[in-house]
């Protein structure tokens, strides 16, 4: 069953190699103002936690100071760590509109890249989160069918960049299904 | 029959609607409020009420269940109206649901006890779009229901696919509905004893071993001085009789959930029976309740099959047909069938497209890492970690630990061992399994999304993980080559993007 040659199956009607490649795609990258919106959105969690264990800390205070100050002194080295990491982060995300199909990828270490085909698309939505409105920047959401498994969210984009990219993919998918018609 | 026509103006369901409202009343009660009603009654117990206090409150309480059973029988109409079917309910809020037929995934009828003595059905209507709204009639008579459903397929399908070309046309040629498969009482035992597989097996085994300690001790017991023999007669008899009486209640209460399961898949398959009709395959079954699952063939995403190792013995598989949903996939929508031989699997295989269109598949493994990394990073590591921690409690002991990377490597080994992605230009096969063994067979063009992810280790081997994504449910595809990879999600959009058949 197996065979020596590492093509996907025999006899291809076509030349599997010579079909667009997503590799070859140069992505767009996400507003920089998104980079402190994906800061603000770390701290404010950082934050969050360390004020409360301040306050844990502070009301039972019979803490063997040598230890609290390990503790505290790897949280802040992590908090820091996670802080560097933010820009190369950011970097990774990015995101292509084809002729056929939307792609958008994101992961610094584990990467992830997810494709949907215009005639796919069931809807798409503009969103705007509360840091991202600082920053006037916008998410697009696009929706596939049968549940969130396979949507693909792209945040970050200028609002009238967003709001554009969705007539355009509005417009992909009526007329792809008037193409399918 | 009725004329077609009368389904336009707004009519009401049968009576029988009401007992149906009732009976869903009374059972939210008991399932919702059985802690309410308890604690009432203690609380009346406590401040002694004369008892016939608490049968008025039942009698009020049944007499306003009655009431308003009947009010939302009154409220409640149905009709159709240009290419939708409308709903108006509502005691305290009135509702109006349009539920256009382009909308309309599948239609499902339900009977249970009651509506199969009265001869109506739960006409159930799943529906896609963004919101969800449940759509359903309790009580219509059959004969209308079906009226009904043939009429509003017909005309979604007109809507839909004016002037498509139909490539089911071939498989509608057939008028009459064809029968691909049925389940008779014996089949359902075997599937009933195969279902409650390694759990009754290892309650069955403990009962055994527990047995067979029992005969040991009887026996050691035999040899004895002849004078002490009058004595232990009597104490034995006493000792025997309570031993045999824990027997005969373990064996009842491990034989009992067996004999309880069996008769359960009895009568929930019972005259199980796939059908394929005009609008697409049927899925009948139940004694008491009885239900009826369909779909359209275009909207079927993936057909699954296979079977465990007791299913293997008496040669039987478990089939399961995915069909598109609008939200993510529910076990309710699957159309599962738990016991059929090979025959009937080629089928229904060969009644979907896909014997013929699954031919010439090339297979492909996935890469040895695989076993080799869960080997380090589920088994060896955290066994020596934990190892290294019950030393402390248990000394040499602790070498037990080491079990656990051998169990993982053995499992993933063999995980490696029977998995295989069998592609062509039309399908996709994997088959998989541990003990047993399982496929899944997808089109290529049925694929709504692709996704490739890699971890820092699959990057440093040059290794991916792709998942084929579909209305409702997806097609994983771990541990393989980039480059094949690649050559999937280019010919996969190749696939999608050249479709013009439609994918559900």
């Amino acid at each position: 069953m197996e065979s020596a040659e590492n093509t996907l199956f025999e006899n291809p009607s076509v030349d599997i190699n010579s079909l667009p490649s997503t590799e070859e795609v140069t992505f767009n990258k996400l507003a920089i103002g998104y980079l402190w919106v994906m800061i603000l959105r770390s701290n404010a969690f950082f934050i969050f936690i360390s004020v409360i264990a301040g306050i844990f800390t502070f009301v039972n205070n019979d803490f063997e100071i040598d230890l609290w100050l390990y503790i505290v002194g790897s949280w802040f080295l992590f908090w820091i760590l996670i802080n560097v990491m933010i820009p190369f982060k950011y970097n990774k995300k990015g995101y292509a509109v084809r002729e056929l199909d939307i792609i958008y990828k994101s992961g610094l270490w584990w990467r992830k890249k997810i494709i949907i085909p215009f005639n796919r698309i069931q809807h798409c939505e503009v969103q705007q989160g509360p840091f991202s409105k600082i920053f006037g920047l916008r998410s697009l959401t696009v929706y596939t069918a049968g549940g969130g498994n396979s949507d693909l969210r792209v945040a970050g984009i200028p609002e009238q960049q967003a709001e554009d990219l969705k007539e355009f993919v509005l417009s992909k998918i009526t007329a792809e299904n008037e193409r399918n018609q | 029959m009725r004329e077609i026509s009368s389904f336009f103006t707004p009519s009401r369901q049968s009576p029988i609607a009401i007992l149906i409202f009732l009976i869903k009343f009374l059972r939210v009660t008991v399932r919702q409020g059985w802690a309410g009603v308890i604690s009432l009654a203690v609380f009346f117990r406590r401040v002694e009420f004369s008892e016939w206090f608490l049968y008025v409150g039942v009698i009020v309480i049944m007499a306003l269940y009655v009431f308003f059973s009947i009010y939302s029988y009154l409220k409640f109409y149905y009709y159709l109206k240009e290419g939708e079917i409308v709903i108006k309910k509502g005691i305290f809020t009135k509702t109006t649901i349009n539920l256009p037929f382009e909308k309309i995934q599948t239609i499902d009828f339900k009977q249970n006890l009651i509506q199969q003595i009265f001869g109506v059905v739960e006409f159930a209507i799943d529906s896609a779009g963004s919101k969800k709204q449940e759509v359903s009639l309790s009580a219509l008579p059959l004969d209308m229901a079906e009226q009904l459903r043939e009429y509003i397929l017909e005309e979604k399908k007109s809507l839909i696919s004016e002037n498509v070309e139909d490539i089911e046309s071939s498989a509608e040629a057939t008028k009459a509905p064809k029968s691909i498969l049925r389940l008779s009482v014996p089949d359902l035992l075997k599937v009933g004893i195969t279902q409650n597989h390694i759990k009754s097996l290892g309650l069955i085994l403990v009962f055994f071993f527990g047995l067979l300690d029992q005969v040991r001790k009887l026996t050691e017991e035999t040899d004895l001085d002849e004078n002490q023999f009058e004595e232990t007669v009597n104490s034995y008899f006493e000792e025997t009789l309570i031993t045999w009486i824990w027997l005969f209640s373990i064996a009842f209460l491990l034989f009992v959930p067996v004999v309880v399961s069996l008769v359960t898949t009895v009568f929930k398959y019972f005259d199980m029976q796939l059908l394929l009709g005009n609008d697409g395959l049927k899925l009948k079954s139940g004694l008491l309740n009885k239900k009826q699952k369909s779909t359209t063939l275009r909207k079927i995403q993936t057909v699954s099959w296979g079977w465990n190792p007791l299913q293997y013995l008496i040669g039987f598989f478990t089939i399961k047909i995915y069909p598109a949903t609008a939200s993510s996939i529910k076990v309710k929508n699957i159309l599962t069938i738990p016991g059929s031989r090979a025959e009937q699997i080629n089928k229904l295989l060969e009644t979907l497209g896909f014997t013929e269109k699954s031919q010439n598949l090339k297979g492909h493994r996935m890469s040895p890492l695989y076993y080799i990394r869960a080997f380090w990073i589920i088994g060896l590591i955290p066994a020596i970690i934990i190892g290294t921690i019950l030393f402390y409690f248990f000394t040499w002991n602790a070498l037990f630990a080491l079990l656990w990377p051998a169990f993982i490597l053995t499992e993933s080994y063999i995980e490696y061992k029977k998995w295989r992605l069998l592609v062509n230009e039309h399908v996709l096969k994997i088959r998989h399994g541990l003990f047993g063994l399982h496929y899944k067979l997808i089109y290529w063009h049925k694929i709504q999304a692709i996704k490739i992810s890699q971890s820092p280790y699959q990057r440093r081997k040059n290794l991916a993980t792709v998942v084929c994504f579909q209305a409702g449910h997806q097609m994983r595809i771990p541990y393989i080559s980039i480059d094949l990879a690649r050559q999937i999600e280019q010919y996969a959009l190749y696939q999608i993007e050249t479709d013009k058949a439609g994918w559900m």
